[in-house]
């Protein structure tokens, strides 16, 4: 990392997810911060999935998307969630030392994978 | 300059001529000759210096920022603003994908007399499959490059002889010679055609896709001014070939067996043909970009994994949008939804949404943590900001003017 501060709105939220090997898993939805007595607040983590960007939303996209999110997300409900200590890098995207594919972040891409595309001739090169 | 740079920018300028015209260019362009003559030449002029600009600073925003136009949307403007101009664009992009469509169906009942209706789900399936099994290489080089056809255009208007200083003064006369509510309505749909949003997406996704840095800023700035210049000449050629043609005979182009005898008084039983062509792969490859644009939108602005030249099994969701925008977009061609009426509605309609699009891109174009010292320039933003307020406000009072003033 070349910085080392960074401005919650102008560099995290909404800014892209990336994972370790750069598969595009979601965006910096919102983020958990711990509060601690005696100490300074602390970031502990990065939230993303449908759940968690409705949460933001207006009407009428907040209320059906979130509806929507709720009844059909991969965590029921739950954003994924990562912890901030597994942040590699902020910069055009937020890097996560995590494996896409191993999450729920892309549980409708791989459903969508399996069940449909995968179907489909020409789907794979 | 080497030349694998020499033939990049060769390569760019070919697909952006091709990429210029549209159904949308074709039949505004043609309207305004028939029923104005030269005077809405202007029109095209200012619409083109638009693109030019809009084209150089997407293709700019990709080679610095790295980011993609909607990501960095996203991340500045968050997910609220996100959601709600998705929502309009994606209406709007796939107004024009349905008017392409439809534009394909056209040329296709030209040349075979079936009639157009009866196309459109050959036609939707075929622009799938491109887009299901090619690459972004392939419908930048080969489809662009059969783009070239619309040359005919240029070749139509020189051969009907139309008089210099008639044409000069059409660049220079910014009055309606009659009917002015009309007159306004036909400007704002060649603006609303010319400056189209999915084109600058389209543009800088590619050029995403291509991995562009900064030593393409040069290149860019020579594709986009010399290929966007190249495919104006073809509106203006399509405009005088309807002035010379239509209006001298005082025919309307309402119809569209009527917009096909463009370039048979000058070429022949050929220039037919040639007029089918162009119109079918004019809409053809604008088809494959406003599909595409629907796709990448949503994709940059979600985070998912994306791309033209990924296989469909590992951007399944960005294929999928595809998938389905195209499947709703042949509907309207497949009722029997007349091509021609829906792509004015359409171009008048863009006209309308233009300061939505590119506002918030202007805002992007000005971030100096995105752009550092390649921001825009006084000139980028203003000729930007007052065509797209012009062509919005023009769109707002001439459209009633024209639904309800008969």
């Amino acid at each position: 990392m070349t910085r080392t501060s960074y401005h919650v709105m102008r560099h995290l939220i909404d800014n892209a997810l990336v994972d370790r090997s750069d598969t595009p898993m979601g965006n910096v939805d919102d983020l958990t911060i711990e509060l601690r007595d005696g100490s300074p607040p602390r970031i502990t983590h990065i939230e993303t999935g449908g759940t968690a960007m409705t949460r933001g939303l207006t009407w009428p996209f907040g209320a059906l998307l979130g509806a929507l999110a709720m009844r059909w997300g991969a965590g029921r409900g739950e954003p994924f969630r990562v912890p901030w200590s597994y942040v590699l890098d902020v910069g055009v995207d937020v890097q996560v030392d995590v494996d896409a594919y191993d999450t729920t972040a892309l549980h409708w891409e791989r459903v969508l994978r399996d069940r449909i595309v995968a179907y489909i001739p020409g789907s794979r090169p | 300059m080497k030349p694998r740079r020499l033939f990049e920018i060769t390569l760019g300028i070919i697909t952006s001529v091709g990429g210029y015209l549209d159904v949308g260019a074709i039949a505004t362009a043609a309207e305004a000759g028939a029923s104005f003559r030269f005077a809405l030449l202007w029109v095209i002029a200012l619409g083109t210096i638009c693109v030019i600009f809009l084209v150089e600073m997407s293709g700019r925003f990709a080679a610095v920022s790295k980011h993609t136009i909607r990501a960095a949307m996203r991340e500045r403007l968050g997910a609220n603003f996100f959601v709600w101009t998705y929502v309009v664009e994606s209406i709007v992009h796939i107004l024009a994908l349905a008017s392409q469509i439809g534009g394909i169906c056209l040329a296709l009942q030209l040349v075979t007399g079936i009639p157009f209706h009866r196309w459109a789900v050959p036609v939707a399936l075929v622009v799938w499959l491109v887009l299901w099994w090619g690459t972004f290489k392939l419908i930048e080089r080969w489809i662009a490059l059969l783009g070239l056809i619309t040359i005919s255009f240029a070749v139509g208007a020189v051969r009907s002889h139309p008089p210099l200083g008639a044409v000069a003064r059409g660049f220079i006369q910014w009055a309606p010679p009659h009917d002015p509510a009309s007159y306004w309505f036909t400007a704002v749909s060649i603006l609303g055609a010319l400056v189209s949003p999915y084109l600058f997406y389209f543009y800088s996704s590619g050029a995403i896709e291509d991995r562009w840095d900064e030593t393409h800023i040069t290149s860019n700035r020579l594709i986009a001014t010399v290929g966007m210049g190249f495919g104006s000449i073809m509106a203006m050629s399509i405009l005088i070939c309807a002035a010379m043609v239509f209006h001298a005979h005082g025919v309307g182009v309402a119809e569209y067996e009527q917009i096909a005898l463009l370039l048979t008084p000058t070429l022949g039983r050929w220039g037919f043909y040639l007029f089918a062509a162009s119109l079918g792969i004019a809409c053809f490859g604008a088809c494959l970009e406003s599909a595409l644009t629907v796709a990448y939108e949503l994709a940059q602005g979600l985070g998912w994994n994306w791309g033209e030249s990924v296989a469909p099994a590992k951007a399944s969701r960005f294929a999928s949008t595809y998938t389905i925008a195209i499947a709703v977009a042949a509907i309207p061609a497949a009722l029997g939804v007349d091509p021609l009426a829906l792509t004015i509605f359409t171009m008048a309609l863009t006209a309308v949404v233009l300061p939505a699009v590119l506002i918030p891109f202007l805002t992007l174009m000005n971030d100096e943590e995105l752009l550092g010292t390649h921001v825009n320039g006084r000139w980028s933003n203003g000729v930007v900001l007052a065509v797209s307020v012009l062509a919005s406000v023009l769109a707002l009072v001439t459209i009633p003017l024209e639904l309800f003033g008969g």
